[in-house]
C-alpha cells in the first residue's frame, strides 16, 4: 500500500473492537449532525432557499424557516450570527487608517 | 455535487447509514458504493456516466484478456491496445479542439485559411483522473503487480465517489485488495477521517474561497488595474488558494473514504517547505507525479543514463504533466517551467565542482517556493498573454488603490505557516481525540463546522481541479 495517513486496524480480526468503533463513529456523526441542526438553522434555510422551487422544495422552504424561528426565540441562532458578523467586519478592513475628526474641517 | 453543501452532507449521511448496515455481504455494499457513486457523478451530467461505465468495461476486458494471454508479444499488443483506448476518450474529449485549433492556426499562418468544423466537446468532469486510473490498472496488470479484478471492482474502482472528480488518484493496486475485504473501522482512522473533512471543509471555504473573491480573482481578472503590491500578494495568494483548494479535495476525499473503511493514499506533504523542485514533486499531488514517474519516466529510460538523457526524460514528463492539467500553451509552459529547473538541478548537481559547499537550506526553499510561484502565473492566467502581461505588471509601482487586504495578508501568511508546522500535526491530535468519548468529539467536531460555516463566504465555487 502507498503511504496513507489512515492507519490499519490493529487488530482486523477483534471483531469486538470493529463493532465498537463502528458505534462510537456513528455516535459521534450523529452528534455532530444534532449540534448542526439545532445552531445551523441559518445555513438550512438558505440552503433550501437555493434550491430550484417546487411544490416539494417549497414545503422544505417553509419547514427550515419555520425551524429557523423556533430555535432563534432560544437564543441559539446567536452564536452563529456573531461569529458570521465578526468575520464579516475582519473581511472589510482596510489599510486606511481613519483619522480622528479634530473640528476644525470648515462646515459644509 | 460539491462536497463542503449540505446537499452532499445529506448524502453522505445516507451512504454511510447504508454502507454500514450491509457490511455483509461485501458485495451487495459494493453494489451501494457503486450505485451512489454515478448517482453522485449523474448529479451533474447523467450522459457522462455511460462514459464512466463504459470505461470501467473497457478496463475490465482488456485487463481479463491480458490475464488469459500466454504469448508476451500479444499481451504488449493487447496493453498498447487498451491504453490507446483510454487516451482515445482523453484525446476526445479534452484535446481534439484545442489541437483542432493549432491546426487551424498552422494553416492560416502557411497562408492557407480553411475552415475547420468547429466541434464544441463538454469535458466530462474528472475525466483526467479516471482515465490515469484505468491506464495504471491496465499496465499493472500486464506487468503481474496486480490480478485482473472483478467487474464490480474494475468499475468501484474507477467510480467511486470519494476520488472521482479530483483524485487522489488511486491505484488498483492500492484499492482492489481493500475492496476483495469486508472493511473495518478503528477509531483512530475515524478520528483522523473526521478531522481531515473538517479540515479540509476549513481550507477550501475559508482559507481557498477567501483568497479567490477578494483577492486572486479580481487581481488576474485585469492585471493592468493594479499595481506591482496587488500582483505580487495575487501570486503569493494563488500560491496558498490552489494548495488549499486542492489539498481540501483531498483530505475530504481521504477522510470521507477513511469513514467508509478505505484508506486513499496521501496527495499533499506541506509542499512550500521543499528545498528544491525534485522535493517539491515529491510533496505536491504526489499520486499525479508518483503515476508520472511509475508510467511515463522510468519507461522512458528514468535516470539510467547520463545528464543530458535524464533531463530529455525530465522535460519530456513535465511537458505531458503540464498538458494533462489542460488544453492550452499556459499549461505547456507551466509544465516547461518544472521540467526546465528540475533540468538545472540536475545539470548543477551533476557539474558542480565537489569542492564547492552546498547552498544553504533556506536558499534552496526560497528559490524554489518562489519559482513554484512564478509558474503558478500561467496555471492560474486566462491565457499565456495575460500571464505576460501579468508578469511586465511586476514592476509597476503606483498608487492604484489596493485589493490587497490585511485579512489576504493574514490569510496567505497562515496558509504559508501551515507548512513549517510540525510534520503530520493532524494525525497526532486525531489519534488523541480518538480517546474523547464520542458525545464530546462529535459536539466539537459539530461546533467546528459550525463556526467554519459562519466565516464561509456566501455560495460554494468549483474545485480548482474539477476542470482537469
Amino acid at each position: 500500500m502507498t503511504d496513507s495517513p489512515i492507519p490499519e486496524p490493529a487488530d482486523p480480526t477483534d471483531r469486538v473492537a470493529a463493532a465498537r468503533a463502528l458505534a462510537w463513529t456513528s455516535t459521534a456523526i450523529a452528534m455532530a449532525t444534532a449540534f448542526l441542526f439545532v445552531f445551523n438553522a441559518a445555513s438550512m434555510k438558505s440552503w433550501a432557499a437555493s434550491l430550484t422551487p417546487t411544490e416539494a422544495t417549497a414545503k422544505l422552504v417553509s419547514l427550515t424557516s419555520a425551524w429557523e424561528d423556533e430555535v432563534a426565540k432560544f437564543g441559539l441562532t446567536t452564536p452563529r450570527a456573531w461569529m458570521h458578523d465578526l468575520w464579516g467586519q475582519q473581511r472589510a478592513r482596510t489599510w486606511t487608517v481613519a483619522k480622528p475628526d479634530d473640528g476644525q474641517s470648515p462646515p459644509s | 455535487m460539491l462536497f463542503p453543501t449540505l446537499r452532499f452532507g445529506l448524502f453522505f449521511l445516507a451512504l454511510f447509514a447504508a454502507a454500514w448496515i450491509v457490511r455483509k455481504p461485501n458485495e451487495w455494499r459494493k453494489i451501494i458504493l457503486l450505485v451512489a457513486s454515478w448517482i453522485f457523478y449523474g448529479a451533474w451530467d447523467w450522459r457522462f456516466v455511460t462514459l464512466l461505465i463504459g470505461s470501467g468495461v473497457l478496463n475490465w476486458g482488456v485487463a481479463r484478456l491480458i490475464s488469459r494471454t500466454a504469448g508476451p508479444r500479444r499481451r504488449h499488443t493487447l496493453v498498447v491496445l487498451g491504453v490507446v483506448a483510454n487516451l482515445g476518450i482523453l484525446i476526445w474529449f479534452k484535446y481534439f479542439g484545442f489541437f483542432l485549433g493549432q491546426v487551424a492556426d498552422v494553416l492560416r499562418f502557411l497562408g492557407w485559411q480553411r475552415d475547420l468544423p468547429i466541434i464544441q466537446v463538454i469535458l466530462p468532469i474528472g475525466l483526467s483522473f479516471f482515465t490515469f486510473q484505468g491506464m495504471s490498472y491496465l499496465i499493472d496488470v500486464y506487468r503481474g503487480k496486480l490480478q485482473a479484478a472483478s467487474l464490480l471492482n474494475v468499475t468501484l474502482l474507477m467510480s467511486f465517489f470519494a476520488h472521482l472528480v479530483a483524485g487522489p488518484i488511486v491505484r488498483g493496486a492500492d484499492l482492489i485488495p481493500q475492496f476483495e475485504r469486508s472493511p473495518d473501522l478503528s477509531r483512530e482512522a475515524a478520528s483522523l477521517g473526521i478531522l481531515m473533512i473538517v479540515w479540509g471543509l476549513f481550507k477550501k471555504a475559508i482559507l481557498a474561497s477567501e483568497l479567490a473573491t477578494g483577492l486572486v480573482d479580481p487581481v488576474f481578472f485585469d492585471p493592468n488595474a493594479h499595481s506591482a503590491v496587488d500582483l505580487i500578494a495575487a501570486t503569493y495568494g494563488y500560491a496558498v488558494q490552489i494548495y488549499a483548494d486542492f489539498s481540501a479535495y483531498s483530505d475530504m476525499a481521504i477522510g470521507l473514504a477513511a469513514l467508509l473503511g478505505y484508506r486513499f493514499p496521501r496527495n499533499f506533504d506541506q509542499p512550500y517547505r521543499s528545498i528544491s523542485l525534485q522535493d517539491f514533486w515529491r510533496r505536491w499531488h504526489i499520486s499525479l507525479s508518483s503515476w508520472l514517474r511509475d508510467y511515463l519516466y522510468i519507461p522512458l529510460g528514468g535516470s539510467r543514463g547520463n545528464v543530458w538523457f535524464i533531463c530529455r526524460n525530465l522535460m519530456i514528463t513535465m511537458l505531458l504533466g503540464g498538458l494533462w492539467h489542460g488544453a492550452a500553451w499556459k499549461f505547456v509552459t507551466w509544465g516547461a517551467l518544472h521540467g526546465a529547473a528540475l533540468c538545472i538541478e540536475r545539470i548543477w548537481a551533476h557539474y558542480k565542482p565537489a569542492r564547492w559547499p552546498n547552498a544553504p537550506k533556506i536558499l534552496g526553499l526560497i528559490v524554489t517556493f518562489n519559482l513554484v510561484c512564478l509558474a503558478w502565473i500561467f496555471f492560474r492566467a486566462d491565457s499565456f498573454q495575460t500571464a505576460l502581461t501579468f508578469i511586465s505588471g511586476l514592476g509597476r509601482w503606483d498608487d492604484s488603490a489596493l485589493a490587497f487586504t490585511p485579512m489576504a495578508l493574514a490569510l496567505i501568511l497562515f496558509g504559508l505557516g501551515l507548512h513549517f508546522s510540525p510534520p503530520r500535526l493532524i494525525e497526532t491530535v486525531a489519534f488523541r481525540a480518538a480517546r474523547l468519548p464520542a458525545v464530546v468529539f462529535g459536539l466539537g467536531a459539530g461546533a467546528l463546522v459550525l463556526i467554519i460555516d459562519a466565516m464561509r463566504p456566501e455560495g460554494v465555487q468549483a474545485f480548482i481541479y474539477f476542470q482537469f
